[in-house]
């Protein structure tokens, strides 16, 4: 079987027989998914670049206690957001994490009016950095939700399994996400309610 | 279905998370409330923020450095393998305070065997004088010279003064 075809399992079996170049693979086949969710927490290059690096090798250490039940890339995954989490919290930055806080439980209050889609002349990259100063302002249980369906497209029970969560879990929290991240939108930009946009 | 109801399912709909008996309910409302409707034209709007400014860019040679740095610094979390343990007989005589006793048992048993052995040995040399069998060439390939039964006696008794109790006396 050529190493291009080698099922992640495989790889995995590999690696835990000390073949070097199979890890470097499975690193290879997951690093831009990877950078994808970590650039989520982290902006600075270098740090990105160092929490990637402890993702992969904390996979590393683990790997033998990677069954196979879940995808590589979800085990993975998880791995990469507690890893971020982690970072944020030595940092200093709350990751929020228990259900008791009751401003994480609270019911999102009615948003004033809806945001609008961002107008077709807005550049790209302004709606991606209208969108992550948004997401900054969230909790990270909300803002993680968001960026693994959103940006990620995960399935409700992939993030279910991921996070250790229910499923129901998962919808309520998608709920309350996306009704903070449009409150956030809305308090930071005004002029893209689209209240605003209409007239 | 009320109007709650939709809204909260909304967002799993869009996302292809309803089977047909959630999603049917929501759509027959849907197709009777304008509300709610709207609301769905808002989750639609919503999602159009999400993009990803550029391509994530992984710097080159990341996953080799990561995976010679994986063998070379860092150590996986094996599974512990248990120590070998040293046998009883190696931990009493490892053990300072056991190991006279456990030495003496076995000077003990090798003195013995090598008694009876002696024992053994110049019964038969007996035996076989007693009987006058002829000697034949063969059997004179040992050079020692041939024990007195003194001698015989003497190396017995030796053996016995080593091991400290006479074989006399059991």
């Amino acid at each position: 079987m050529e190493q291009e075809a080698a099922s992640d399992a495989a790889l995995v079996s590999e690696t835990l027989a000390g073949n070097q170049a199979s890890f470097q693979l499975l690193v290879e086949r997951y690093e831009t998914r990877v950078f994808a969710l970590l650039r989520h927490y982290v902006k600075n290059a270098s740090e990105l670049e160092d929490l990637a690096q402890e993702t992969f090798l904390k996979a590393y250490r683990r790997l033998d206690g990677f069954e196979g039940h879940s995808s590589f890339y979800t085990w993975i995954y998880r791995i990469g957001v507690n890893t971020a989490l982690d970072h944020l919290k030595k940092r200093g930055r709350s990751p929020i994490a228990s259900t008791d806080d009751p401003e994480v439980l609270a019911e999102p209050t009615q948003v004033e009016g809806r945001i609008a889609a961002p107008h077709a002349a807005l550049e790209r990259a302004e709606v991606a950095r209208v969108a992550q100063a948004a997401l900054e302002q969230l909790p990270e249980i909300f803002r993680t939700v968001l960026v693994l369906r959103e940006y990620e497209e995960l399935a409700y029970q992939d993030i279910a399994d991921m996070l250790g969560i229910s499923i129901g879990t998962v919808e309520s929290r998608l709920f309350r996400a996306r009704a903070r991240f449009k409150q956030a939108v809305l308090e930071l930009h005004p002029e893209y309610g689209a209240d605003a946009d209409e007239d | 279905m009320n109007c709650n109801q939709a809204t909260t399912l909304i967002g799993p709909y869009l996302d292809g998370e309803l089977n047909e008996a959630q999603a049917g309910p929501l759509r027959r409302h849907l197709l009777a409330c304008a509300g709610c409707r709207t609301g769905v034209q808002s989750h639609k709007d919503l999602q159009r923020w999400f993009v990803e400014a550029e391509p994530v860019v992984v710097p080159a040679g990341f996953a080799a450095r990561v995976a010679q740095a994986a063998f070379a610094g860092e150590s996986r979390a094996l599974p512990t393998v248990p120590a070998l343990q040293p046998t009883p007989f190696v931990v009493a005589a490892g053990r300072a305070e056991d190991r006279p006793r456990a030495e003496g048992r076995l000077l003990r048993f090798v003195l013995g065997l090598t008694s009876v052995a002696a024992a053994a040995t110049i019964m038969v040399v007996l035996s076989t004088r007693d009987n006058r069998l002829s000697e034949g060439a063969g059997l004179r390939a040992d050079e020692r010279p041939r024990l007195t039964m003194d001698q015989a006696v003497e190396e017995l008794e030796a053996l016995q003064r080593a091991e400290g109790a006479g074989i006399a006396g059991r």
